[in-house]
Order: C-alpha cells, then structure tokens, then sequence
C-alpha cells in the first residue's frame, strides 16, 4: 500500500513537471542543483547565481 | 550509521582516555550502560552531539566547559592539554569513518583556563586499505545525520515526550522535511519568490507600457500584504497552541486534585461532546451553503414552471402541436392526391385545404422538440425541487438539533465549571479555573483574529491570481521587455510546480509515517488508544467515544513518551527507506542520503510507569537497528532486565568515584556485584567506563 502511494505520488511529480516546457524544466532542475549544493552553508552571491541561471536557460 | 565506537580524553566526568565499543545490529543489537545519576550518562549522549555538531543538549549543565575537572585542576600554568571525543561509524555503504573534534585547554599565567572553540575532523577508510582525511568535515557529517535530525536519533528519554507537546510542531514538521530534502525545494521556492521574482519584476516595469508597469506596482504591493498575512496568522496560531498547552497544563494539575478528578471528568466529555457538536454543525451550515448556491434558486421557479407548463399545454390545445404527423406522410398524400381512405383530394377542396394546414404544422419540427424537451425539463426541475426541500428541511432539522443540544452542553458544563472554580470547594481549584477561563478566551480572540487574517489572505491570494492572469496577457515594450516578461513567467510557472511538489511530498511522507507510528504504538501501548500525525504534524491520540473518534487530552507523560519514541521509531524507519527508494541521492551532494541509523537513549524508563517500562524495554530493541539505552539502577527495574537481558550485546557501567561519604554501592549484573558508587580520595569527582565481561 505505502508502495502503492509512493507511485502515486511519484507519478503525479512526473506530470507537474509534464505541465513545464523543457527550458522550465531545466531552470527547475539548475535551480534545485543550486540550492542544494549551498544547503549547508551561507552563500550571499545565491540570489545573484540564481538569477544569471534563469537568465541563461530562459531566452 | 552505525556506531562502532566512541572514545573519550578528558572529557567532562572521563578522565584520561576511555573506550566505549557498541554492539552492532543483529539480534543482540543493544549497548546498555548503567550509571549513578551524575556519573555521566548525560554527558555521553553529549559526547556525540558535540562530536558531530560542537552543540549540547538543553540538560547538560556548565556547558561550555569539556575538560575534565581533575585534568583542568592539575594543569599547571602555561601547559595545555587536548580534550576530544572520536565517534567510529560506518555509513550506509559500510565504509568506516572517524570523525574527531578536539579542543586544547591551556592554563594562562595568571591561572585561568582558556578553551579553544574546538576543531571537527572527519576521515575515511577507504575500500582499498588507505585512510583519507576529508576536507568539509561538517558538510560531510550534515549529509550523513543533518543537524536538525540528531534531537531524533540522540535523546534524553525523559525528555522526548516534549516531541508530543503542542509546542514542538516545528520540530516535527522540520525533521519530517529535513528527512525527504523537502527542505531544498521550499528554499528553492522561497529564494525564486522572494529575490528573482522581485528583480526580476522590477527590470520589467522600466520596459512594460503604462499597464503593465501599474499591475506589477499592485502585484508588488498585494505581495507584501500576502506575507505580512502569512506572518500574522502565524504568531496567531503559534498563540493557539501556547493557549492549548497551558489549558492541558492546568487540566493535568485539577485532575491531581482527588476530590475534582471526576468534574475534570465530566467536563472533559462534555468539551469534547461540544467540540463534535461545533464540527457537526459547521459540517450542516457547509452542507447548506452548498445546497443554496447549487440549486437554491429552485426554491423560487414555481410560478416560472408553471407558466410555462401552461405555455406547453395550451400549444398542444390550440393543435400547434400535432405531434406524431410526419411532414412527410402529408406531403405523400397531397402527390398521390388520394387520403388514406382512398377518397380523392381535389384541388382547393375543403380536404386539401385542411391537409395544407396540416402541412404548415408539421413544419414545425424542431418547435415541437423544444416543446417536448421543455416538458421534461420541468418534470426534472420538479423533481430537483421536490429533493432540494427535502434535503434543506432534513439539514435544517438537524441544525436545530444540534443546536439545542449544544444549549444544553453549554448549560451543563457552566454548572460543572462552577463547582469546579467554586472558592468555598477549593481554594487552589478556584485560581485554577480562573486560570483557565482566561486562557480559553484568549484562544477564543486568538482562534477568531486567525481566521479573519485567513480570509483576508484567501482575498489577497484571489487578487493576486487575477493580476497575474492581467499581468500574462499584457506585453512588453521592446525586445528585451518580452525577453524578461518570458522570464518571469517561467519563474512563476517554475515556482508553482515547486510549491505543488513539495506539498505532495510532504504529505506523502507524513501519510508514511502516520502509518508507521499507529502500528509502532500497537506494539508498546498500554490503552486503546490510536496514535497518528496530523495534517499539521502534531503528534495526536485518540480514543473511540459513542463510536466516534475524539482527541485524548491530559495524556499521562509515559504516553506521550511512548508516542514520542514511536515517531523517532517511525523516523528510523523512513530514513532507511530514502536510501531503498531515491539511491539516486546518494551521489548527490549536499542531500541527506539516509540509511540506518542507531538510537542513544539516555534515560529512556525514567518517567514512565510501572506498565509501560516493561512493554517499553521489550518494544525498544526493535526500534532501530543497533540501540545505546543508558539508565540508573533504580531505572534498571527487574521488569527491563528480563525483557532486554537477551538483546545486549555490550555492557558498561560508568563507576563513579566520589569523595562524598556513605555513598559507596554496587551493581549487580549476572549475578555478580560490580562497583558502582567508589568512595575517593580525591576531592573531585570522576568516573571510570567499566565493561561488564
């Protein structure tokens, strides 16, 4: 059942990302990579590497 | 993780340098140490924390201090010493680890004791026989246990209930997010919103035309309003729960008064009773609204159907409607120029004539559909109308219901109040509902401030979703105006998908918890009780009342402990799933990759009562993989022995050499006396690891 559910879920995740054209995919992934390799330390230039990374996938 | 070892060097109560090595997972999965109450039990379970993090927990007294009091006295001036705790683990992978934080203790000249902040270092064995030393310790350690999983893995027992307090929500919700790397994705979303929304935003208003510049300005505006909302509602609810707890708090003092335990009783079914009834009747109101905006405007159409009907059959009278006559078989008839009854139709006969008319009405098909269609819809409506008094008058009676009974709640429980705060009764019970009374209103106020800054923020959040709706379909200036437009609208469709994810996979993981912590309580509970985690992360009993279920209040310590550890046993659990189902994390860095994880427990059976330590020490093994349970003898009772004896593994006593008199005991182990309490020489206390062999 808990299998079952976690499929579910999976699935419906796989559909929000259906719902994004591929460059939005992109920017969702680069964003995720960027945030989480900063996740345990301060890093004031984020907003900055945020921002020259929507700029560079969305044209 | 799996502990392997911890070794300790003039660290707090442990002088010079002493080993502790733990059992591993398996059948004998349990490292047991017993001490005297301030021996060091505390301290131990602190040497991890400090190890992994350079923190301690809340209980541990002089707490910026780790060196040893006898080391520290008989450092001369101008020497130093090292004081460290080492932790041996391995990870998931089985590679072994060592990670060390070490401090130097120096005596100045004019003999003060100098600390320095203390440094982690972590390394690896790897496969291949070499050790490396790794560089970002802390960032290494974070991903293998996150900082804010260790109050779950690393706990005073008599403490952990507080997990199932009203103020430890965030706490929950924190680990359960930790846990999934939910915590990345609603950074992700916040640092989109807050930072590149915004500048993105204003880039734009310097290229957009004059609308487009002023539905960014109102976007912009309605988006402060949206968080100071969000930042209200909080402090507001945050005040409902401190307003629950403190009602809880008193209710737990007034059922310890005798003679008022069984008012207590009584009101407490009776606010649970009312607590139903309010749901009942908001269910019944709901039920309402919904009947009214669907189909209320039935209740008003009997004149328009009726007219109409009459419409309908007057039609059929005036012979508008000839029904069943094709336009066809007339047409047949005036070619052949012969009726069915075989007599001629002449032309401008009285006959043909006659036919024509018919003719001409037959034409009219489609009016003739309609008609019908019309008909039927009305006997529809009817009926509709016909259920929608039924269904009303059904909610109304029930309304009503509701609503004399809760009177009558309402009434009976002002009596019980009153004989409860009755000065004359007691004295103590009276301050007490008092107490009370004012903590229930100030719920109340704050209860009603959240849910009108709540409908204000369900205002703002429309508002906001239609001057993005305007803001998409106006354009741009120039060029570079559309370029940046394109880009905020990714960022917003990007933003969106992220807040979808997360919430599906925060309640994903909390449906898997749920599940895990009802049948983990299964297993220890003494009652019947049911164990769950709200929408909201609150850990919750219920019982079965009148066949509905209804919150426990004034659960007793030992319960909440017990549904405290069946969440951390939850926990262990979930953890070890996130390397079963996502191995992709594994290589990911910064992302916690979970695996198995050990429990230390200092004190686990202090607080609970006699039926509870029996079940929880036969329950407790099963928790997690390998488990550390540090306890006193008086803790140690002959019912925890003879539901653990057969899971240890290892076992040590932490003997305690202090100068105090008449102190001096013994444990026995096995059968045999071990020393427990040493009377010293010295003046200072310190204490010695024993491993029981």
């Amino acid at each position: 059942m808990d299998d079952e559910e976690y499929r579910r879920v999976q699935r419906e995740i796989r559909e929000i990302l259906a719902q994004l054209s591929e460059r939005e995919r992109k920017l969702l992934s680069e964003v995720v990579r960027i945030e989480r390799e900063n996740l345990h330390i301060k890093h004031p230039a984020l907003k900055t590497e945020l921002l020259a990374k929507v700029k560079e996938v969305i044209k | 993780m799996k502990l392997i070892h911890l070794r300790l060097r003039d660290f707090r109560q442990f002088r010079g340098e002493q080993l502790v090595e733990f059992s591993p997972a398996g059948d004998q999965n349990i490292t047991a140490i017993h001490g005297f109450n301030g021996s060091g039990k505390t301290a131990l379970l602190n040497a991890f924390v400090w190890c992994f993090y350079g923190q301690t927990t809340p209980d541990l007294g002089d707490k910026e201090r780790m060196v040893n009091d006898l080391t520290a006295a008989q450092l001369l001036p101008g020497k130093s010493c090292e004081v460290f705790v080492e932790v041996k683990f391995s990870d998931y992978r089985g590679e072994i680890f060592v990670a060390k934080r070490s401090t130097l203790v120096s005596r100045s000249s004019d003999g003060k004791l100098v600390q320095d902040p203390g440094e982690l270092s972590l390394g690896v064995h790897r496969e291949s026989g070499e050790y490396e030393k790794l560089s970002g310790p802390q960032l290494h350690i974070n991903r293998l246990l996150p900082e804010e999983l260790y109050p779950f893995f690393f706990f005073n027992g008599e403490r952990v209930e507080k997990l199932a307090g009203r103020d430890a929500y965030d706490q929950v919700e924190g680990g359960v997010k930790t846990l999934l790397n939910v915590e990345i994705f609603e950074r992700s979303l916040r640092d989109l919103r807050r930072n590149v929304l915004k500048d993105l935003a204003k880039e734009l208003r310097e290229y957009g035309d004059e609308d487009l510049q002023d539905a960014l300005a109102r976007q912009l505006k309605l988006q402060g309003e949206q968080s100071e909302l969000k930042e209200q509602i909080g402090v507001h609810r945050a005040s409902v729960a401190a307003c629950d707890e403190e009602i809880e708090r008193i209710d737990q003092k007034q059922h310890s008064i005798v003679h008022l335990s069984e008012l207590i009783e009584r009101r407490r079914g009776l606010e649970s009773h009312l607590e139903g009834i309010a749901r009942d009747k908001n269910d019944c109101e709901l039920g309402q609204k919904e009947a009214l905006s669907k189909d209320g405007y039935l209740a008003f159409c009997e004149s328009v159907l009726n007219e109409t009907q009459q419409l309908v059959a007057e039609a059929r009278q005036k012979g508008e409607l000839p029904a069943k006559v094709k336009p066809q078989f007339v047409d047949d008839l005036l070619a052949k120029r012969k009726c069915i009854c075989n007599r001629p139709i002449e032309e401008g006969s009285p006959e043909e004539t006659s036919l024509v008319e018919w003719r001409e009405c037959t034409g009219l098909a489609a009016y003739e559909e309609a008609i019908s269609q019309t008909s039927a819809g009305i006997r529809s409506l009817r009926a509709r109308r016909e259920d929608y008094f039924k269904r009303i008058d059904a909610l109304r009676e029930r309304l009503d219901g509701l609503i004399s009974a809760r009177r009558r709640l309402i009434d009976e429980l002002a009596e019980v109040k009153q004989l409860i705060g009755d000065r004359s009764i007691d004295e103590e019970s009276s301050a007490l509902e008092s107490q009370r009374s004012k903590a229930l209103d100030q719920k109340t106020e704050a209860l009603q401030k959240a849910k009108e800054l709540e409908a204000q923020l369900g205002e703002v959040e429309l508002h906001l979703g239609e001057l993005e709706r305007v803001i998409d379909k106006l354009d741009a200036r120039d060029e570079k105006g559309r370029i940046i437009k394109r880009q905020l609208d990714s960022v917003q469709r990007v933003a969106s998908a992220l807040e979808r994810i997360c919430e599906l996979q925060k309640q994903d993981v909390r449906r898997s918890l749920d599940h895990q912590i009802s049948e983990i309580w299964r297993d220890a509970a003494v009652k019947s009780y049911t164990a769950s985690i709200s929408e909201d992360f609150r850990l919750e009993l219920h019982k079965v009342v009148g066949g509905s279920l209804q919150p426990v209040h004034g659960a007793s310590t030992g319960e909440k402990q017990v549904l405290a550890l069946s969440f951390v046993g939850a926990l262990v659990k979930k953890a070890k799933e996130n390397v079963l189902r996502s191995p992709e994390h594994k290589d990911q860095k910064g992302l916690f990759v979970g695996g198995e994880y050990p429990l230390v427990m200092d004190s686990p059976f202090g607080s609970l009562e006699p039926e509870y330590q029996r079940k929880v020490a036969e329950w407790i093994p099963n928790l997690a993989g390998q488990v550390i349970v540090m306890a006193s003898k008086s803790q140690w009772t002959a019912d925890v022995e003879k539901a653990m004896r057969k899971r240890i593994g290892k076992e040590y006593i932490l003997e305690l050499y202090t100068p105090k008199d008449g102190v001096a005991q013994t444990i026995s182990i096995l059968g045999a006396d071990w020393p427990y309490v040493v009377k010293s020489d010295s003046e200072l206390e310190e204490t010695l690891i024993r491993e029981v062999k």
